[in-house]
Parts: structure tokens; sequence; C-alpha cells
């Protein structure tokens, strides 16, 4: 492997790209080691090893953070399940059959659109007068909404990508040929959607 | 044929699969549980999140021998008064014991939110006698009618840095350049006085004040009372802030800010009260939590040396607090009030108040008892307990008719575009004014004339100067 | 002929695949669209009718239909809703001019490095991972004047230390820069999976005709991926638009107006005010404002195909 010199300036120009990201990310997780001591000092503790490890179970458990991570995983899980599911397959329609035209991709679309704080009251008075304010569905559903117009336009352009020849024949020789054929569209497509 | 069935039967299974977790999902929501009307079971005591629910911790266990079940529901400061809004918009019982800021007190009483409490003070007598005046009719009364007792009390004092101003060099220098002795300023024009003295960049300032939006305003609120203002309206619901005092006060300010440190814009709560624990600032003018926490060893590097005294020229802005109403949509009332009694009363509050686990301050009489203040040296207690009193003597509430959080957060607006020279102080003041005026016209001329016209009362009726 | 009749399928079971092929994809259409109807278009709708009234949610006024009054105010009336445009434009300009060109410059950095360093380039992907709450939260530490790392850092370096969140021009920046921050990796990203679909001959095909590495870069590689700098502009346009987090956590809008973009100035309307009305109808305007942006792009990209 040669190493030239453009290589070289290529590693040296990657040194304060990496320390640009690397160093916001250090700071946290110093800060989430460190005393209240050594917090707020003028000049700042810029490195230290007087590491208070109590911080992590203090922000689980007497700060209450892990109700919110399980609240999060609960709506997160859900929400990916329901949006890759219909999301695969309003994709995979749209990019093989055209259903719609260029106008339903569109209106998919657009659901990313709405600014958050027109949306905020209409969803929370919806909520309300089906009486699931406050619960995990609401919040998942609301979540979907806005998540399956973004799954659904990535699959498009990747099912877009995808040959048609092995579909088509595998249309009509019927599923024994798949194998013949080649892979069925939604192998091909796992590794994308995952 | 068979390729076509083959989607469906995934399709069937993804469908299970999804039904299942939302099975799974609605077991976990939470819905509101009504009671009988006793005094017992459930409270959901909805309170912003922090060391202002530490007093409920801590009373728990009492609480559950009264044979209440206490639910927290923590909201984020930030961001508070519209999850209370629309919660109880809802009406879907989601709190029986509501814990917020009297300044949103107009607007919840005008939409029927909370429910009057005068029948319950006679099962549970609060000892309001004992609270102090600024806190009584004029934060917990609406249109005559009681609605919330008191939790918190907040209210501004000046803190100095004793050292400084007992120094013998200092003191000759300052009464040379000025005229006068140094001391704890009486008027602004000292204060200014003192700021410029004391300002000595890149380690010391003059002084700072609540730069970020959201209570800049309350800084020149404590100067245009001082400087005579302080009327919100006239008797005819015109807006007084752009008076001559308020032009004046924020003509002030801006000068102030050249005798603080150069990121003040950016100070909040926590920035502020940092700058003068860390030494960086002469004097500030802040809540009245921060000399419980002026001792503290991992915060401040001036212990024992901070002063205590009045906000200048006699008139104290006492910006938030916080006080407990019974919801109207709550199933169990006189369990909630029971609970707001018994936090407030003079053995439980004078507890919480001095403790600096909690966010708490001085509301009460009883609470100005130096022998409480355990984190406060021995020797500057009762100067700590004079000064809140003085303080609270000449104390002047927020604000609290309905769309008080409409009319402060446009002067906050306006005070905090001057502060940056976006806009010269009168006419920003100009501008908030003209918003004041349309903000009385949605909300009903008539109404708000009614309403006011209560709360400047009720100065009267506590004994206080408005 | 199609494979259906090369194969020798009997034109009668070659229909019957078309014709239920019809009913099929729209089957699979159909969950996604009744989700976005039912639950997406009601708060559209919500929106666009409240528009048209006078309604406020906390006065005891019953809401009053006004027609086009609000949306003459926000035109005509209202300086705070113009310069909140002009904030959000530099969002966008920051977006446009610095996000994707550097997104593209690191994508190209990166794709001719090898692997090795291209495992340690993933890292570059962590910003956009991490909830926006807790980048906007995290930079106001390390933008703190007195207590922070940078000021201290540039101290050091006899550089300025200016307070960055206490000065009008210095917060905007300050915001941008935590942008870059956290969505630099999105068009990196993208771009750099565009570079990799780059079939090779045609590099090495301009490169045999004798072309310089920028023309190898101007005339090659640059228009297959505009495509995918389509798509990066796309994403990170609407985002950046209706950018909310990062001045709700940061600055409030501060100092003094400073930093209020449309986003934050609609939420104050909206969740402050409670004048659900004139915040539907800034929402209304931003919502029009973001069709014609998006698809003028994407009838760009797609002339591109052709």
């Amino acid at each position: 492997m040669r190493f030239g010199a453009k290589t070289a300036i290529k590693y040296l120009v990657m040194v304060p790209v990496l320390a640009w990201v690397l160093f916001p990310l250090y700071w946290t997780l110093l800060t989430a080691l460190k005393y209240p001591g050594d917090q707020k000092t003028s000049p700042p503790v810029m490195w230290t090893t007087h590491w208070r490890w109590t911080n992590f179970p203090d922000a689980l458990f007497k700060w209450n953070g892990s109700a919110g991570l399980i609240d999060s995983a609960i709506v997160t899980l859900a929400t990916t399940a329901i949006s890759v599911a219909l999301g695969v397959a309003a994709g995979y329609a749209i990019a093989r059959f055209r259903v719609g035209g260029r106008n339903l991709s569109f209106f998919i679309l657009s659901m990313l659109f709405m600014p958050q704080v027109a949306v905020v009251i209409p969803l929370f008075l919806l909520w309300r007068m089906v009486d699931l304010v406050d619960t995990h569905i609401a919040l998942i559903v609301t979540y979907t909404v806005f998540n399956v117009p973004f799954v659904t336009w990535i699959m498009k352009g990747f099912f877009e990508e995808l040959p048609r020849a092995p579909e088509e024949a595998a249309l009509v020789l019927g599923p024994r040929a798949c194998g013949r054929c080649g892979r069925s569209p939604y192998h091909r497509c796992g590794l994308a959607w995952w | 044929m068979n390729l076509i069935r083959l989607p469906r039967r995934n399709a069937t299974l993804a469908l299970v699969a999804t039904l299942l977790v939302l099975v799974a999902a609605c077991s976990s929501g939470t819905k509101a549980s009504g009671n009988a009307k006793t005094a017992k079971g459930t409270v959901k005591v909805e309170i912003d999140a922090g060391h202002n629910e530490v007093p409920f911790q801590k009373e728990n266990a009492a609480l559950k021998k009264m044979g209440i079940n206490l639910q927290l529901v923590g909201l984020p400061f930030s961001g508070q008064y519209e999850k209370i809004v629309t919660e109880l918009v809802a009406n879907k019982g989601a709190f029986d014991l509501v814990v917020f800021p009297p300044y949103m007190i107009g607007d919840f009483v005008a939409k029927g939110f909370l429910l009057p409490l005068d029948k319950y003070t006679t099962q549970v007598d609060p000892k309001l006698s004992d609270v102090l005046q600024p806190f009584r009719d004029p934060t917990l009364k609406v249109n005559g009618h009681l609605y919330a007792l008191p939790y918190d009390g907040d209210w501004h004092m000046l803190y100095y840095r004793s050292d400084l101003f007992s120094d013998p060099k200092e003191k000759a220098a300052f009464k040379s350049k000025y005229g006068y002795d140094l001391a704890a300023p009486t008027t602004w024009k000292q204060y200014m006085d003192i700021a410029q003295f004391f300002t000595r960049p890149p380690s010391l300032y003059g002084t700072a004040f609540f730069g970020q939006r959201g209570f800049s305003y309350a800084w020149w609120a404590d100067i245009w009372a001082g400087l005579g203002g302080g009327h919100w309206f006239d008797n005819n619901m015109n807006p007084q802030i752009n008076d001559a005092a308020g032009v004046k006060a924020l003509q002030m300010m801006t000068v102030e800010k050249t005798y603080s440190p150069p990121d003040v814009m950016s100070y909040g709560y926590e920035e502020l009260r940092d700058a003068f624990l860390a030494g960086k600032t002469a004097m500030i003018v802040q809540w009245g939590d921060v000399g419980k926490k002026a001792n503290d060893p991992s915060v401040s590097k001036i212990r024992g040396k901070v002063g205590f005294s009045t906000v200048p020229q006699g008139r104290t802005y006492m910006p938030y607090s916080r006080v407990m109403a019974v919801a109207a949509g709550s199933g169990n009332p006189a369990a909630a009030y029971a609970v707001a009694a018994y936090m407030t009363s003079p053995q439980v509050s004078d507890r919480y108040v001095a403790d600096p686990a909690t966010g708490e301050d001085i509301f009460r009489y009883s609470q100005l008892n130096p022998s409480l203040y355990t984190t406060i040296p021995p020797n500057q207690r009762a100067a700590y307990v004079d000064a809140a009193r003085a303080n609270l003597q000449h104390g002047f509430p927020e604000l609290n008719i309905p769309g008080a959080p409409r009319y402060l957060d446009a002067l906050d607006l306006a005070v905090n575009k001057a502060l940056t020279g976006q806009m010269s102080p009168a006419a920003a003041l100009n501008a908030a004014a003209a918003q004041w005026k349309q903000i009385t016209q949605q909300e009903g001329t008539q109404q708000q004339k009614a309403y006011y016209q209560h709360f400047v009362q009720a100065f009267e009726t506590a004994g206080l100067k408005y | 002929m199609g494979i259906a009749e090369r194969v020798g399928a009997k034109p009668i079971e070659a229909l019957k695949v078309r014709t239920r092929g019809r009913m099929f994809p729209r089957l699979l259409v159909l969950p996604a669209v009744l989700v976005l109807l039912t639950v997406g278009i009601f708060p559209l709708v919500y929106s666009l009718r409240a528009s048209f009234l006078d309604w406020n949610l906390l006065s005891v006024a019953p809401p009053r239909f006004i027609g086009i009054h609000n949306y003459v105010q926000i035109f005509l009336h209202d300086g705070e809703a113009r310069s909140s445009l002009e904030i959000t434009l530099f969002f966008i300009g920051s977006v446009v001019l610095v996000q994707i060109p550097l997104g593209l410059l690191l994508a190209l950095l990166v794709n001719n490095l090898p692997k090795v360093a291209k495992l340690i380039a993933t890292v570059l992907v962590i910003p956009m991972v991490l909830a926006p709450s807790v980048v906007a939260f995290q930079w106001v530490q390390i933008l703190n004047q007195q207590f922070g790392p940078l000021d201290y850092l540039l101290h050091l370096a006899r550089l300025p230390t200016p307070a960055w969140l206490a000065n009008p021009g210095t917060a905007l920046a300050s915001l941008l820069v935590t942008d870059l921050w956290e969505w630099l990796p999105l068009p990196f990203l993208i771009v750099l999976g565009g570079l990799q679909s780059i079939p090779q001959r045609a590099i090495e095909a301009a490169q045999v005709d004798g072309s310089s590495k920028w023309q190898v870069f101007w005339y090659v590689k640059l228009p297959m991926l505009k495509q995918f700098l389509a798509i990066a502009l796309i994403l990170r346009l609407i985002e950046a638009f209706k950018n909310l987090g990062l001045v709700y956590i940061m600055t409030q809008g501060g100092p003094g107006s400073s930093t209020e973009n449309l986003a934050y100035y609609t939420y104050r309307a909206g969740l402050v005010h409670f004048d659900i009305g004139y915040s539907s109808a800034l929402a209304m305007i931003q919502l029009v404002i973001i069709i014609f942006l998006v698809r003028g792009i994407l009838r760009y990209a797609e002339s591109l195909r052709r």
C-alpha cells in the first residue's frame, strides 16, 4: 500500500474533523463522571480521574431516568415495527406498480412538512376525543404518521433500483421457481430496511 | 397464485405482532381515577420536576398515614404553562392538585379550571393570617375569592460582597469619587454608582441581572417600581408600562448592562446565581434562595462574605412563586385540599422552606425565624431574615389577571430587545404597550377592568402599597 | 411480448396475473394511506380551518370567523413575523451553503481512504444519532463563557473568547454551528452512498480520455451525485425550516429576537399566547413555502433522470 503525499494530507484533514465530532462527546462523558465540585469551575476541569460512578445509577433511579427510557423503548419499538411494515408495503407498491402516480407519493412525503406547533394542539384534541391522552398508543400513532412517509420514500428509492426481471418471472412461474430465478424482492431488500 | 398468498401470510403475522404490541402499550396507559368524596384516597399532584418535588417526597410517609396516596406528576419547568393548560382544557381529571406560579391564576380561574376554596377553609384552617401580606390576597385571591394556598415564596433580594464593602481602601476610594459612604444602596442611582465603581474587567464586575428571555422583565420591574412606576394599567385599562418611569428604568438597565459581565444576556437563574457565588460580581439582585446556597463550598467561593439588603428605592418585585390549587375536574377535591392545607401549614412549611434540598422560600411570618436557616452561618442568620422581612414589607407581586402570561411575554421581549440594542427603550416599551392593548381587547376590556380592579383592591386589603 | 407470453403461459392466465396485480398493490398502500388520512390529515384540516378564525384557547369568547384577516395581519402588519422569516432564511442558507457542500467534501475525502480509515469514519455518524435536545443542552454547556471548555481553549490559543449565546450575531452563529455539528453526517452519508454507486467504468473512461482530476469530478462524478444531493437537500431543508428544539433550549429566541425563527414565533403565538387562529395561519404559510421548495427540488431532480 503506497503512502503518498495525497493520502497523508487526507489523513491530516481527518484529524481536525474527528476532533470536531469527538470533543463534545468527550466533554459530555467527562461531565457525566464529575463530582459537583469539579463541574462549574473557572477554569474548567478538562480532565480528571476523580470519577463519580454513582452519577449513572442516580440518573436512572434517583432522578427516575429509567422510567423515561422504558417509555421511549416501548414507543420506539412499536413505532418502528408499524412504520416499517406500512412503509415497505407502500414503497414497494408505489415503486413497482406506480399506484397513485406522482401525486400520491408527494402527498405521503408532505406529511413531513407540517410544522410541529400546528400539529400538536389538533392532535392533542383528537386524542382527548377518543380518551387516549397520556397513553403510549397516542405517541405511537403520532410518531408513525411522521415516520411512514420517511420509510416509504426511502424504500421507494431502493425498490426502484431493483431489477424487475426476477420478479416478473417469479410471478408467472410460481413460488417453486423462486429459488431458481433469484430471491423474492423482500429478501433483496432485507438489508435495506434493516 | 401461491406467491400472492405468501405475502398475505406474512402480513397476517405482522398484523398479529402489531396488535400484541398495541395491547401491551394499551395496558400501560394511564387514566384518570375518580374516588368517593372523602378526604382520603389518591391525590395526583402536578408540580414542576426537580427540587420543588422534594417537600412532597419527604412528606409522603406522613400523608400516607393520613390515608392519602400521593402521585406526583412532574412537568418540566419550561413549558409547564402550556402543559397544565392543555391538560385542564382536556378536563380528564389528570390532576387533583395543581402547583403553579400565581401569574397563571387569572387565566385558570377565568376558564373555570380551579375550585374556589372558601368552603374548604372551614374544614382545615390554612392559617392565612400568618402568611406574609404580599402572599395573601394579591397572590391567592381572584375577584375576592380564595383559589390557592401558598407553597413557595419568591422575592428579590439584594446581595452584596460584605468584604468589598467593608474594605477601608475601597471605602476611601468610593467616598472620594462619589462623595458619600459606600454601603448597600438605597436608591437606584447609588446602585449604578456602586456598580460602576466595582466594574474592573475581567475579574470583577459591578452587578449582573437575568438577561435571558423569560424573566428579564422582572429585573426591569424592580427599577420601574422604584422610580415611581409599578402600575400596570390605569383605570381605563390603558397600559402604563411605557410611562416615564418605565422608559427611564429601561435606560438605566442598558447602562447597568455595561457594568455587568459580557455574557450577562445569556444569564438564566443558574448562571446569575453562579456569577455572584463565584465572586465575579460585587452585587446582585436575585431570588431569596441564593442566601441559603451562599455557604455551600461546592458552588460558592465567597463563603462568609455575603451581605443581605433590600432592593433599592422601596419596591421589591416578586417574580414567580408557587401556589397550590384544586383542579375543578378533580375526582377527589376534599383530599386535594387536605394535602394543600397540610403542606402549607406552619409546622410543615417551616421545615422545607429552610431546607436547601428544596427550592422553596419564605412566605410565612413563622418562617422568619433565624434558627431555621442552618446552612447560613449563625452570625448572618438574623441579617438574612431581616432583609427578607424588609423586602417583603414592600413587596410587589406579579400581575395575575387573565392573560397575564401573554402580557408578561410581550413585555419581556420588549425589555430584552432594548437591552440588546435592537430597539430603543422608548420604542420597545411603546411596542409592548400596543401589544398589551391588543391583548386586553382580545380578552375583553370590560372583563379585564373588573379583574384588574380586584387585583389593585387586593393590595389594599393586604395592607400593601400598590 | 411480455415475459408471461415468452415463457409460454396461456393468454387467459397472463390476463389474470395482470388484473390481480392491480388490486394487490393498492392493498399494500392502503394501511399507510389510511393512517395518514385519519391522523395526518386531521391536523392539516384543523389548522387550515383555525387559520380563518379569531380563536384563543384561553379566552372565554368563542371562536369567530374572520376570513383572511389573520393572513393579512401576518403579511402587512407583523414585523416580528417578517424578521422571524429572515432568521429562518439563515437556517436554510446554512444548510444550502455549508452543510451540503461540507457533506459532499467530507464524503469525497472519506471515499478514497483505505478500509481501516473508513471504519474510523463511522464515528462521524454519531452526532446524528443523538437526541436533538441532548445536543442542544450539551452545546449550551460547551459555549458557556465562564465554565465551558471552548472559551477556555480559545483563551489558551490567544484567540478572542466571545460570549457566544449573549450577543445577537454570535448567538445565531452558535445555533447554526450546533445544527451543523448534529446534522453534517446526513448529507455525508447520503453522498457517500451515492459515490459508491458511481460505476468505476465511467471514471476510468474519463481518465483514459486524459481528463484531469478536477474534470473527472465536475463532469462525471458530480452529475451522478446530483440526485443524492437533492435527497439530502430536501431532508435537511424540511428539518431546518421547522427547527424548534435548538432555539427552545439554547436561546428561547434571544438575545432580543435575534434567534427567533418562524417555528419559534409560531410556537409562542400558539402555546404561550394560545392564539390558535394566528399560529395556524403562520403554520399554513410555512407549509406552502416548504411545498414550493420541495416541489421545485424534486422537479429538478427528476429532470436529471431523463
